[in-house]
């Protein structure tokens, strides 16, 4: 029998204005795409980086340091994608001054 | 953060009548409009800003909840309510399924922390099944109070 495999990194929130709902439904989006389990651990708690309410949850802002921790045959490919993500920011340019108010024509 | 922070309770809207995105979100920044908590002259731009951000991909987030929301200049503090349709409404959500509970946040351009805080709490809540179950019962603005309220003290999970 093949041990699933554990694999955990660190992580830095490099969006400006933090995991909001688009860079948090991203990371969902992104996490999904995976058989392992993938938890975000964060301050002592842990949370479900397949679930958007959890990922909401965590609430994390800039900065905030998070270990992704995942577990299963494709634990490691799905620890270093997210953690490109992370460092990416989720394709912050896209998002997280596109709602801005006064932007109306942004397309 | 907690609820009593950030949601206008006299702005709740228990029974929406609403049967599209467009009407609930207009139905829930009338109310806020309504409770004084944005200017009557601000509605519709609150209002498209919000459709605006919906067509960067919706807001509802699955499990029957939508957190349609918006930064605006013209308001000086987040402000936000809660609708509650028993019928739901279609919205795109993530998984198809019709919304029943809305938190929609108007929050200052400048204040992104408090836009995260309350979204954190909002989701830490309705992360109990009991609570979300609670609220899509509710049928009065007092029972929706009432649940954030306890919410609020830690009755229901984190």
């Amino acid at each position: 029998m093949m041990a699933k495999e554990t694999v955990t990194c660190e992580v830095t929130v490099t969006n400006e204005q933090g995991l909001h709902l688009r860079p948090a439904d991203a990371l969902v989006q992104l996490a999904q795409k995976f058989d392992a389990d993938i938890e975000l651990l964060h301050d002592g708690a842990c949370f479900d980086a397949k679930s958007i309410l959890e990922v909401m949850a965590l609430g994390a802002g800039p900065g905030a340091q998070l270990v992704i921790q995942a577990r299963g045959l494709d634990a490691k490919q799905a620890v270093d994608l997210l953690a490109s993500a992370f460092q990416e920011g989720f394709d912050q340019v896209h998002s997280d001054n596109a709602d801005e108010c006064g932007q109306m024509g942004t397309d | 953060m907690k609820f009593a922070d950030f949601v206008c309770a006299k702005s709740i809207q228990a029974q929406i009548a609403a049967e599209t995105k467009e009407e609930v979100i207009l139905e829930l920044v009338g109310a806020l409009v309504d409770s004084g908590s944005v200017k009557s002259d601000e509605k519709e731009s609150i209002v498209k800003a919000i459709m605006k951000r919906e067509e960067l991909g919706s807001t509802g987030i699955g499990r029957g909840i939508a957190v349609p929301h918006t930064k605006h200049p013209s308001v000086d503090q987040l402000v936000a309510t809660v609708g509650v349709s028993a019928s739901g409404v279609e919205f795109n959500s993530l998984d198809d399924a019709k919304v029943q509970i809305f938190f929609l946040l108007v929050s200052p351009p400048d204040r992104p922390g408090d836009h995260l805080r309350a979204l954190e709490n909002v989701a830490r809540q309705l992360r109990d099944s009991t609570f979300c179950r609670f609220l899509k019962q509710a049928t009065t603005s007092e029972e929706v109070c009432q649940l954030l309220e306890e919410a609020d003290n830690g009755q229901f999970g984190s």
